[in-house]
């Protein structure tokens, strides 16, 4: 019980800080169309309305002033209607109207560049080392003067990151906000040692998320709330103090979608409270996936054939979980219904779905829900003109679907393969066709992420043309995606036959040698063909995604080759300088890296 | 006003600290010394990196002696030890003819913390100085 109260404490606390540091809202009225639409104060339609007549507006001044013809304007305005160029005016004195360049600027969203996101990883890996040595190399100085010491530095960078807030210092300000955040962890480790506490180290990185926000809901970049979330998840799953939390959910409030509305409820208030804060704007798209991941649990409950039932319809407790739905129940209609109906919609499917599922507890149930949630937010992409984040949802659809018939994922990953290959010899001209090319690419990553995690644990790999049960059927499918795929590349893409001879090759020196080096290199060649692809089709953003994947491998793998405390300080370090220079050397040579790629492939 | 509170939440996490310092030194302090017989939570593996992986030894050693001692319950519990002195300890360890023991400090309604490390009744430094 004690716990409990700590918790919801800890909770409120966060509230709190949150509230107390949110910038004020009601002084600053929203300037640009991107504000209008994070307060929620216009729809995407009227976003879109509006961006189109400030365009048109442009556009006409342009005309007005002569920068432009009007065939050059109609041409700008409706890019589909074929090109007739008008015989050049000329001016009195001969000399052909210079037309200026200008663009027209889209609506900004937060993307995190790539080398900035680098950058930061690198800083964070430098952090890491150094208080590794900390940790590890200061056995002589007494435990206590250890705490002492990182404690008074903590004060100094509280009172400098005041100082820098106060002056208006951003940069700098920043900087200290990631020193504070380090410097917490560094604390709760030599108090840790000092006092010999053992346990759960998801208590300690619990403590690390309540007190980093202090520093957090200073920042003003999204990169800290982003960080921040996936903790509180991850303490949110492992830690002592919120196990209780957890049973809660889990038990006495026994399916999954009563989270779902909890997390959503969480937002709400936290909308409410400081709707500008990023914090509150970054919990926004934990939100949607923690809730796709909840839909998951219960589809995943469902298909193994747990029960399932709803808070209303449970006997037991039942005036307090009557209270906890009807709260949820009654704040996400007035919330929802100033905004977006499409939510209220999603909200009332989950219900039903859910009310449906206490009644009749079929696997195909959670299926549908899953489906259902998915749709949702494929209709927002949709609506929002995000082609990657429709098809990849899609391509998660089909894949539930396929996961439906198959019974082994991996069976599942190779049916997607076939499929698509047959949908995109069916239709190539498709619009859906960039799904045809989604679906395999995807199919192979998880294959691939699959062998690398059954290597890295040194289990059997169970890539299917070694295994011994079922030889036959796993071979047939096998077979058929290494003979279908070559059919489908050997007429586009050397670069695909390359892959599937490679991943051919680290498998069968897999299935001899089980060296978890190869599962890295696996996803790592996967992941550099991938890289290469995209590079070929000039698209920047997902050849930066790519090599950034390979960061992150390259640093779980670090993680696991060295053991010690000492030599993993000193390696963090040097890798962060590595990381740093490597970046450095990248932005020097990106451009003629990427010519230099779409020249070769 | 606001920046006042700002500088309050900033030196919150250091104040929160300082406060879990004082309690846990308030709690060492007053609580009784219960000495435990410890062994390996893997006999093959009872130092990793900096820190001595232990469990109570429940042969020599009756919980129930103690009532209001809350000791560690699990396998894995954790004394934190110089990386430089692990091989020495290990070597004695292996030896079998040590006996490894932790003075917890206990209070009722805590966990108990453990507080020192002995070999044979002593302090572990000095019987790794004489080593």
């Amino acid at each position: 019980m004690e716990e409990f109260f700590g918790v919801i404490f800890a909770i409120a606390f966060i509230v709190f800080i949150i509230w107390l540091i949110a910038p004020s809202s009601k002084k600053k009225a929203p300037q640009t169309v991107q504000e209008l639409l994070d307060n929620g104060i216009i729809s995407w339609q009227e976003a879109k309305a509006i961006q189109k007549f400030e365009r048109e507006e442009q556009i006409k001044s342009w005309v007005k002033h002569k920068l432009i013809t009007p065939a050059q304007a109609a041409f700008v305005l409706n890019p589909n209607k074929a090109w007739t160029p008008e015989p050049q005016k000329i001016q009195k004195d001969n000399i052909p109207v210079k037309v200026k360049e200008t663009t027209v600027q889209p609506v900004k969203t937060f993307r995190l560049s790539f080398v900035t996101a680098i950058c930061y990883l690198a800083l964070g890996s430098i952090l890491l080392g150094i208080i590794a040595l900390v940790a590890a190399n200061y056995d002589k100085i007494p435990p206590a003067v250890r705490a002492l010491s990182t404690l008074f530095l903590l004060c100094g960078v509280s009172f400098a990151t005041f100082y820098t807030y106060v002056k208006g210092k951003n940069r700098a300000k920043e900087w200290f906000i990631v020193a504070g955040v380090g410097l917490i962890g560094a604390n709760i480790g030599t108090i840790s040692q000092w006092f010999q506490l053992s346990g759960n180290p998801m208590n300690a990185l619990f403590w690390w998320a309540v007190l980093s926000v202090c520093f957090i809901a200073l920042s003003e970049k999204q990169f800290w709330a982003h960080a921040w979330y996936p903790v509180v998840a991850l303490t949110f799953v492992s830690s002592d103090y919120l196990k209780p939390v957890m049973d809660f959910v889990t038990y006495r409030v026994p399916s999954p979608l009563a989270g779902a509305f909890g997390i959503m409820t969480l937002w709400l208030i936290a909308n409410q409270i400081a709707p500008n804060h990023n914090l509150v704007k970054v919990l926004k798209y934990w939100c949607v996936v923690g809730v796709v991941a909840l839909c998951g649990l219960f589809d995943a409950r469902l298909s193994f054939g747990h029960e399932i039932s709803f808070p209303i319809i449970q006997k037991t407790g039942y005036a307090f979980r009557c209270i906890w739905a009807l709260v949820i129940l009654a704040a996400y209609p007035i919330y929802m219904m100033r905004q977006n109906k499409r939510i209220l919609w999603g909200l009332l499917g989950v219900l039903a779905v859910a009310l449906f599922t206490s009644m009749v507890q079929i696997p195909i149930v959670g299926t549908l829900t899953t489906l259902f949630i998915l749709m949702m937010i494929a209709l927002y992409g949709a609506k929002q003109n995000s082609e990657m984040l429709f098809n990849t949802v899609l391509a998660a659809m089909f894949l539930r679907l396929i996961g439906v018939h198959f019974p082994s994922p991996m069976a599942g990953m190779m049916g997607v393969v076939t499929l698509t290959l047959i949908g995109y010899q069916m239709a190539p001209e498709h619009k859906l066709h960039d799904l045809f090319k989604v679906l395999p690419a995807i199919a192979c990553i998880l294959l691939a992420i699959r062998f690398d995690i059954d290597l890295t644990d040194q289990r059997s790999t169970s890539f299917p043309l070694f295994k011994d049960s079922t030889w036959a059927l796993k071979n047939i499918w096998a077979l058929v995606i290494l003979s279908a795929y070559p059919i489908y590349v050997m007429r586009k893409y050397k670069l695909a036959i390359f892959g599937i001879l490679g991943v051919a090759a680290i498998a069968i020196l897999a299935s001899l040698v089980k060296a978890p080096v190869l599962g890295i290199i696996m996803t790592l060649f996967l992941l550099s063909l991938a890289a290469a692809y995209v590079a070929k089709k000039n698209d920047v953003k997902s050849f930066n995604i790519m090599l950034f994947l390979m960061f992150i491998r390259l640093v779980l793998a670090y993680f696991h080759l060295f053991a010690t405390l000492a030599t993993t300080g000193v390696g963090l370090i040097v890798l962060g300088i590595l990381i740093l220079l490597g970046v450095w050397f990248y932005t020097k040579m990106r451009d003629r890296l990427f010519q230099y790629l779409q020249h070769r492939l | 006003m606001k920046k006042y509170f700002v500088l309050l939440v900033l030196l919150f996490p250091a104040f929160f600290f300082m406060v879990w310092i004082g309690v846990l030194m308030n709690r060492v302090s007053q609580a009784q010394l219960v000495e435990v017989p410890i062994t390996g939570y893997d006999p093959r593996d009872i130092l990793r990196g900096h820190y001595l992986r232990y469990r109570i030894d429940s042969r020599s050693f009756y919980r129930s002696d103690y009532p209001d001692c809350q000791l560690p319950t699990g396998p894995n519990n954790r004394y934190f030890i110089p990386e430089k002195e692990s091989a020495q300890l290990d070597s004695l360890f292996r030896q079998n003819r040590h006996r490894f023991s932790i003075v917890f400090s206990c209070q009722k309604g805590h966990k108990a913390i453990a507080k020192e490390l002995l070999i044979d009744g002593r302090d572990w430094r000095d019987v790794i100085k004489e080593k």
